[in-house]
């Protein structure tokens, strides 16, 4: 019978023990649906003094996932209010909002170019960094020539939540066409605090009528009216906007700096004619080699890549493989010449955006520790080896052109 | 172990003085009246024992009477084998001759009868309880002994297939609820004179036979002295099934996991047994024991033995998948959308939110809600009759399935949840196994609404502490994990290895003759050319 009791007993005291673990309440217990997800951030410049304008794209979970005939929201919805701090901004948000806004799925943060020019870019970015909930692996957008609200607001047609729009634009665009720099912020913070390396942040920007951005009827026609669009790459000295590069000097920027997954490169078919041929490049691999030579950097840029001929609408044999062996040169030129577009508007710009100060303090760490500070003086004089190198592996599925053919 | 089995027999303590009320005579008299008299009185003249009285010899000189009890008796046999030859040989003079050296009831014994299971007592008990276990006494007058005569025979169901553990493969007959059918059952597939049996009588007012059967050779002998004892130790007024044995000799009362494997399946009680294993039979019940059990046992269905060794492995991973969906399902699920939200990729996470809009609960209680209703769904459809059964499902689709997503009860997620789950949970192929996974469920539920995946993993360490502490007849329950070892591992939990790589016999219950094959077993082709 005492066995019986103290068994009890103990019994007893197990059970108070675990019901003590229940009275401390649930922790940070939050329902999904008492959360509002951001999406986006965008930050302008507010009319007062010190003062930014802070949006937050949110989704309106509802109307994604419900069939959205009946119901006439938009699937985002967005907020913006001012603020000296990012977090003063967020927490003074929950006068209009009425969920606790949540970090932990932010697709895109977009900074208007007024603000970068300025030198501001990474004031907004620590509050992102040091929220346990927040994530820095995101891309960066620069709104250029416009202000990131209305980029953030902007309907899309296709993709229901414009965030994701813009992040899955920006990564598609990298892999297939190679004029846009994903950037992420964990990259950003990292090449601002750093000196060897500037930081490129490729821009967007609005397209068609401003006045149609963030309304339903922009997307209720085939032809959907205010929409962003992905426009070359921000040149950064240390903190500061300096240049955009465009075009070719923006694909430039990605073969120098090793960020190319797919390209298609324009080159003549001969000298002597105007015909085009399109190489699609679906590898590049490049190479950064420093040395110091009498107090002057001397830089060995290797860019080895491969393609394939995606479209030829000349009169050439490609069966002949000194013809496929032209086309290489001529492309790898091409290349070449895209690295040193971008290289020389780097250094106009003293923006150190492949990166050469990393690879001297790879390859003498003594010499970069004496020029870190004024390495900006350097880098301009700094010679630079480019060599480009592509090679063509197969003409597709087709040999020889139609127009050779035809002949 | 002592004060347990102490505990135990203060439990089952009923009125022992209930026997000596009854029946005054402890040994047979003489006169045949006053024995017929005892019998029927001490069995409160119960109409269903017969009494059958005759006179024996040429002059009819011997009075005589043949009690047995209807239905429990083969009446066929007592007729033509008992009855019959005792008086159709009234002519004969095997009474004359003999008479005067031997008695008559050698005489019967010995020329008379052609039964094969005769033998004589004194104890007036022992013929009550042969009577009452269907044989037949044949009481003499003028002898203080009787014959008892086998003649058990009674309506019994037939060998079916086992209702509780199907395979695809392998054979289908299932224990029934006959102890000697079983036994043979068992002695069809093991034909070695090392297969030994033990009986012994269990309940004090039910007297039901419990036999205990190994390979003595491969048994431990340690652990067939243990069950020997456990069950000696038994003091109880009935066995009813398997059951009652398993908890009255399992080692640890108060956890959740069996520590006694129970099955409906002959082969697998076989296969136990070669393994070194004990197998407890109770008569009145097709579940056998098999001692000792170690955790993996619980898992491994009889299949994976007979289907190849690759799929088997398969689907041993499958099922080890299964175990922890049945464990932890919904507390990930609460874990996750109540604590964790940032796991979760962006889109499924903006589809879950959705679904939660308009949901009246917090997700905890939806999703005990719906626990709940699948247990009341699941425990409706074993204790329903057949022709019921259809109705529940249909209802509980209906709850489950429409109803309650379209009345945003509950979101459709947790639906998807908790059917995974359920499924999941009928994977384990031991019915006792999966049970102490649903409660656990709970238990993991409550954890990760409290504490989100730290309570899981809280519970999680608990758990396994527990299992780990646990033993089954000395054997650690978590072995070949518990206590490491790579030999033991070749069949368990996740993996079964071709069989003629198993030579070794596990060492969970054999410790002597462990070699299960020789090393030539294997028989390839020879290479073409090789010579």
């Amino acid at each position: 019978m005492n066995k019986l009791i103290t068994y009890s007993k103990k019994g007893l005291i197990g059970i108070w023990i675990s019901l003590l673990s229940l009275t401390t309440g649930c922790w940070d217990y939050q329902e999904l649906n008492d959360y509002g997800f951001v999406m986006a951030v965008g930050i302008d410049k507010s009319h007062k003094k010190g003062e930014y304008l802070y949006t937050f794209q949110l989704v309106n979970p509802g109307v994604i996932t419900r069939n959205a005939s009946g119901s006439h929201a938009t699937p985002i919805a967005t907020y913006s209010q001012t603020g000296r701090t990012k977090l003063e901004a967020i927490r003074k948000m929950s006068q209009q909002v009425s969920r606790r806004l949540f970090f932990s799925h932010l697709q895109v943060f977009v900074i208007s170019e007024e603000i970068l020019r300025e030198g501001a870019a990474l004031k907004v970015f620590d509050v992102t960094d040091r929220d346990p909930q927040g994530r820095i692996n995101f891309p960066v957008l620069a709104a250029r020539n416009t202000q990131a609200y209305k980029i953030i607001s902007a309907l899309t047609p296709i993709d229901d939540i414009s965030a994701n729009e813009l992040k899955n634009k920006i990564e598609t665009s990298k892999d297939v066409w190679g004029e846009n720099r994903v950037t992420l912020i964990e990259e950003v913070i990292e090449n601002v605090l750093a000196s060897g390396r500037d930081i490129a942040i490729s821009g967007v920007e609005l397209t068609g009528d401003s006045k149609q951005i963030g309304k339903a009827e922009s997307i209720l026609q085939t032809r959907a009216k205010g929409q962003t669009k992905l426009k070359g790459i921000a040149l950064f000295n240390m903190q500061n906007l300096v240049q955009w590069a465009d075009d070719e000097t923006a694909r430039g920027i990605m073969f120098g700096s090793n960020k190319i997954r797919g390209a298609a490169l324009n080159i003549n078919c001969s000298k002597n004619n105007n015909h085009h041929l399109t190489v699609i490049v679906n590898y590049s691999k490049t190479k950064i080699k420093a040395k110091i030579t009498k107090n002057r950097p001397t830089i060995d840029m290797n860019i080895a890549a491969e393609g394939r001929i995606g479209e030829a609408e000349c009169p050439i044999d490609l069966e002949n493989p000194d013809v496929i062996h032209e086309l290489e040169q001529r492309t790898s030129t091409e290349i070449k010449k895209e690295v040193e577009l971008a290289l020389a508007m780097g250094k106009k710009n003293q923006s150190d955006v492949f990166g050469f100060g990393d690879a001297i303090h790879q390859a003498d760490p003594k010499t970069w520790t004496k020029w870190k500070t004024n390495w900006k003086k350097y880098y301009p004089k700094s010679q630079v080896n480019i060599h480009a190198r592509i090679f063509i592996r197969t003409t597709g599925l087709r040999t020889n052109p139609y127009m050779k053919e035809r002949d | 172990m002592k004060t347990k089995s102490l505990r135990k027999t203060k439990r089952t303590q009923i009125s022992t003085t209930h026997k000596d009320v009854n029946h005054q005579a402890l040994y047979i008299s003489t006169k045949l009246q006053e024995n017929i008299q005892n019998i029927t009185k001490s069995l409160g003249q119960s109409p269903d024992i017969i009494v059958r009285e005759c006179r024996l010899g040429r002059q009819n000189q011997i009075q005589a009477a043949i009690i047995y009890t209807t239905g429990l008796a083969d009446t066929k046999l007592v007729n033509k084998f008992i009855i019959e030859p005792l008086l159709t040989n009234h002519q004969n003079d095997f009474f004359e001759i003999q008479s005067k050296h031997e008695d008559s009831l050698h005489v019967i014994k010995q020329l008379l009868l052609p039964v094969g299971g005769i033998q004589e007592t004194m104890n007036f008990d022992t013929v009550l309880t042969k009577i009452l276990s269907g044989d037949t006494v044949l009481l003499c007058q003028g002898y203080d002994r009787c014959l008892l005569i086998a003649s058990k025979g009674w309506k019994q169901r037939g060998i079916e297939e086992p209702t509780s553990q199907t395979v695809i493969r392998g054979p289908k007959e299932g224990f029934t609820e006959n102890i000697a059918t079983n036994i043979a059952m068992i002695r069809r597939k093991i034909k070695d004179s090392n297969l030994w049996l033990e009986s012994f009588q269990v309940g004090r007012v039910t007297k039901t036979s419990v036999s205990i059967m190994y390979v003595n050779g491969i048994a431990k002998e340690k652990v067939v002295n243990e069950v020997r004892d456990r069950i000696k130790r038994i003091d109880i007024d009935g066995i009813l099934e398997s059951g009652y044995i398993e908890e009255l000799i399992q080692d640890k009362t108060f956890t959740l996991f069996p520590t006694i494997y129970n099955t409906e399946r002959p082969d697998v009680i076989a296969g136990g047994l070669l393994e070194g294993r004990v197998a407890i039979l109770v008569d009145g019940t097709p579940f056998v024991l098999l001692v000792p059990a170690i955790f993996t046992q619980f898992f491994q269905s009889a299949e994976d033995y007979y289907q190849r060794s690759d799929i088997s492995t398969l689907l041993r991973v499958l099922r080890y998948f299964s175990l922890i969906i049945s464990m932890l399902g919904p507390a990930f699920y609460i874990a996750i959308t109540t604590f964790h939200q940032d796991m979760l990729p962006p889109q499924l996470l903006i589809s879950l939110s959705a679904q939660r809009e308009g949901i009246p609960f917090p997700a905890f209680v939806e999703a005990f809600l719906m626990e709940l209703t699948f247990e009341l769904l699941r425990e409706a459809g074993t204790r329903l009759p057949r022709a019921v059964g259809q109705t529940i499902s249909i209802v509980g689709a209906l709850v489950i399935g429409q109803a309650a997503i379209q009345a945003g009860i509950v979101s459709p997620a947790m639906v998807i949840v908790v059917s995974i789950t359920a499924i999941a949970s009928f994977t384990i192929p031991s019915y006792n196994m999966a049970i102490a996974f649903r409660i656990l469920r709970f238990a993991m539920m409550t954890l990760a609404a409290s504490f989100g995946l730290f309570g899981i993993v809280a519970g999680f360490i608990l758990h396994i502490q527990n299992v780990c502490h646990l033993h089954s007849f000395g054997v650690p329950y978590m072995y070949p994990f518990g206590p490491n070892n790579t030999e033991d591992k070749k069949d368990t939990l996740y993996l079964r290895v071709p069989w003629w790589k198993m030579t070794k016999r596990p060492k969970t219950a054999s410790e002597k003759n462990v070699i299960r094959e020789n090393g030539t077993s294997v028989s390839k082709p020879e290479p073409e050319g090789s010579g």
